[in-house]
């Protein structure tokens, strides 16, 4: 009895001074120590189900190629990088409420993603509201624009760029053709990429006529209807944002028609390389502009990123998204380290100018509105060449533009950025 | 507008409006004697699509007539098992908690569906004999595949009204869908008959699947992307009636067509506006039998 009364009062006294060393670990050591080892967290909203996890997956996969990078080489400034991915279901308001379990459950310190403008711009006032950074990999010129923020950046090639590239390439390689038409998803995305490349046509003073415009659901099913339509027009050329399952649904239902027969040009503005790994034998030569496009670039990072990312998932890592989700992870990296610190406002005036390499080229972060201008934008003739499992661009006819060139001018943004 | 064109466009509708129909009759048959809403009818259709894909891949010398035979017969089973195992212990239910069910059907399906198959998109070519075009007055190009399609609608609906009407079991279907008590009142083995009604459906959503996948790019969430189209036909044409779904196919189909060719900025609120004036006037569907 009186053994095991002594058994009782030591077994106290020991978990006792446990939790006295473990207090003292938690509350005696200075804050900035404690810190110093525990993960930098990355918040990531990208769409993993439903019809648009073939761009979000990849994202995914991206951001952790990213991070594997970084932690081999040791991480940033000695801590670990660690990444919460979440789904955002390409639903704004699905975004929304992730984006706020990643900032009040997950703690993270920075957010980046989405595959949609829909979702990305619905979680701006979030950002402002938490004093967050948040990069944007969706494409909307918006995020920069009048009601652009100093918590906000687009980290990559903007709705404008893509969509005048397009243009300007049409212009070059496509003279003859003046009757143009449009099909494009019926939502700020398309309506915008239809605008900015008739824009285009007119920065270039090219004498084209609009014979025919049309708008179609997102996740339309049946193209049939807008396809004779458009061949009704007599169009020569045909100017799509389609992306990724609408594209290939549009191509597939198109081919039998013999649309890519009368049409003399089609050119697509987003997600060119994936719709040719989605249609495999069923391409079509059509002129396709992408944001990153593997087989560019011969550089160290974008040979590492390839292979890495072959032996980790297989394949390529092709989807638009996930060179823009590997371009947010190194930016921010290097902003913390420029910055010397996690600190919010000091990190954003990090990444204002800041230029650095990513697999597809050299981005910059334009100071004045936090957009993310491509050395070049690249676009190409699809061909099919039995070395690559996929259509690829013909290198014959690679074309690219200057990314300062048709980024939106800064007298055109209407942004004025306030201090965060 | 000539008439030609218009001629035109109605035949370009109606192999939409086919194409709806091999789901739709499924999911009303399934709906009017089982009295479920079946939500997970649009992950069926997936699966038909990628059994299609698989078999005809992995297979060698398989042609596409007999990957989609495969195919069918691989979504008649998990339809089968889907009805055999979790959903006859709901059937007395609420329809609430019976779409519950059905909708965690569609999550575990697409989350296999991605397991085994990934998230990429997958491409089924259009067979060799049916690639390619006829040429039409005033030079419109008809694509032989859609003829197919319209010709495959119209063999189903002929053979399901052959089967409904003209068979003893057709006809135990029709008076289970007006009256289930009487059916079992006069010993008729009910259970194994929503089985068979069950597999019936979900062929017919895996034959819809097959079919589209050459027009379509084959991926994990496509049933979505349908399965609210076709539940409006459902509930326009009345639930549990043929008729009624193959009517309300082409209604949908060709408004849809017409929508966009002539109104293209209001060519999906024509499909919904159907719906609702149906409701309003006629609550029970066009043709609903009760």
């Amino acid at each position: 009895m009186a053994k095991k009364q002594i058994t009782r009062r030591e077994f106290v006294k020991v978990v006792g001074s446990g939790a006295l060393v473990a207090g003292a670990a938690t509350f005696g050591v200075p804050t900035l120590l404690r810190a110093a080892n525990k993960p930098i967290k990355f918040g990531q909203l990208n769409t993993t189900s439903g019809i648009m996890a073939s761009q979000g997956v990849p994202a995914m996969r991206a951001a952790q190629i990213a991070q594997d990078i970084i932690n081999q080489a040791g991480g940033i400034m000695g801590r670990k990088l660690e990444l919460v991915q979440e789904d955002d279901q390409v639903k704004p308001s699905v975004g929304v409420r992730k984006f706020r379990k990643l900032v009040l459950e997950d703690k993270v310190d920075f957010v980046f993603g989405t595959n949609s403008s829909g979702v990305g711009l619905a979680c701006v006032p979030l950002a402002n509201e938490f004093k967050k950074i948040f990069i944007s990999t969706s494409m909307s010129d918006k995020y920069t624009g009048a009601n652009c923020s100093p918590y906000v950046f687009r980290i990559g090639e903007s709705t404008c760029m893509a969509s005048k590239a397009s243009a300007y390439c049409m212009v070059a390689n496509a003279p003859t053709v003046k009757k143009w038409a449009g099909i494009n998803p019926d939502y700020v995305f398309g309506r915008e990429s239809w605008d900015f490349f008739k824009q285009g046509m007119k920065d270039k003073n090219h004498p084209v006529e609009y014979v025919k415009e049309s708008f179609s659901p997102f996740g339309c099913q049946d193209y049939k209807p807008y396809i004779t339509a458009l061949l009704e027009s007599k169009a020569d050329g045909v100017f799509t944002s389609l992306w990724t399952g609408d594209l290939i649904n549009f191509v597939k239902q198109a081919k039998p028609f013999g649309f890519f027969d009368k049409v003399k040009a089609f050119v697509n503005n987003t997600t060119a390389v994936a719709t040719s790994i989605g249609l495999g034998n069923e391409m079509v030569p059509f002129w396709g502009e992408a944001r990153y496009y593997p087989f560019y670039r011969d550089s160290e990072l974008n040979r590492q990123y390839i292979s890495m990312y072959q032996k980790k998932f297989g394949g390529y890592p092709a989807a638009d998204t996930g060179a823009e989700c590997f371009a947010s992870v190194v930016a921010l990296k290097l902003a913390i380290e420029k910055a010397g610190t996690t600190d919010t406002p000091k990190v954003i005036a990090a990444l204002e100018g800041l230029e650095f390499e990513v697999p597809e080229g050299k981005k910059w972060i334009r100071p004045e509105d936090h957009s993310g201008i491509d050395e070049v934008v690249l676009l190409g003739k699809f061909h099919h060449d039995p070395k690559y499992p996929f259509w690829v661009y013909d290198p014959k006819t690679y074309f690219t533009v200057p990314g300062k060139e048709i980024a939106m001018p800064l007298s055109q943004t209407g942004c004025k950025m306030a201090k965060p | 507008m000539e008439f030609s064109y218009f001629i035109y466009q109605l035949i370009i509708g109606l192999s939409y409006s086919m194409l709806l129909f091999l789901i739709a009759s499924g999911l009303t048959i399934i709906f009017g004697l089982l009295n479920i809403p079946n939500f997970a009818h649009g992950a069926l259709y997936m699966l038909g699509a990628y059994f299609t894909y698989f078999f005809l891949h992995s297979l060698p010398g398989v042609s596409f007539g007999i990957a989609l035979v495969l195919a069918v017969v691989s979504v008649g089973l998990i339809g089968a098992f889907l009805e055999y195992v979790p959903l006859r212990k709901i059937y007395e239910r609420s329809h609430a908690l019976q779409l519950l069910m059905t909708f965690s059907f569609i999550l575990i399906l697409d989350d296999a569906t991605k397991y085994f198959a990934g998230t990429d998109f997958l491409s089924i070519a259009i067979p060799k004999l049916m690639d390619g075009s006829i040429t039409l007055p005033g030079d419109r190009e008809m694509p032989v595949y859609s003829i197919f399609i319209i010709a495959c609608g119209l063999v189903v609906a002929y053979l399901l009204w052959l089967g409904l009407y003209k068979t003893r079991l057709g006809k135990l279907v029709q008076a289970g869908t007006a009256n289930k008590e009487m059916l079992s009142a006069l010993g008729i083995n009910v259970p194994r008959l929503f089985t068979l009604v069950f597999i019936l459906g979900s062929v017919l959503a895996g034959l819809g699947g097959g079919l589209a996948g050459p027009l379509k790019a084959v991926s994990v969430g496509m049933g979505e992307t349908v399965i609210i189209t076709i539940f409006a036909i459902v509930i326009v044409g009345g639930v549990g009636s043929l008729k009624g779904a193959f009517i309300a196919s082409i209604l949908v189909g060709e408004l849809n067509t017409f929508g966009v060719v002539f109104f293209p900025s209001f060519a999906m609120a024509f499909t919904y506006i159907l719906v609702i004036v149906v409701l309003l006037t006629k609550p029970e569907g066009l043709f609903r039998t009760k």
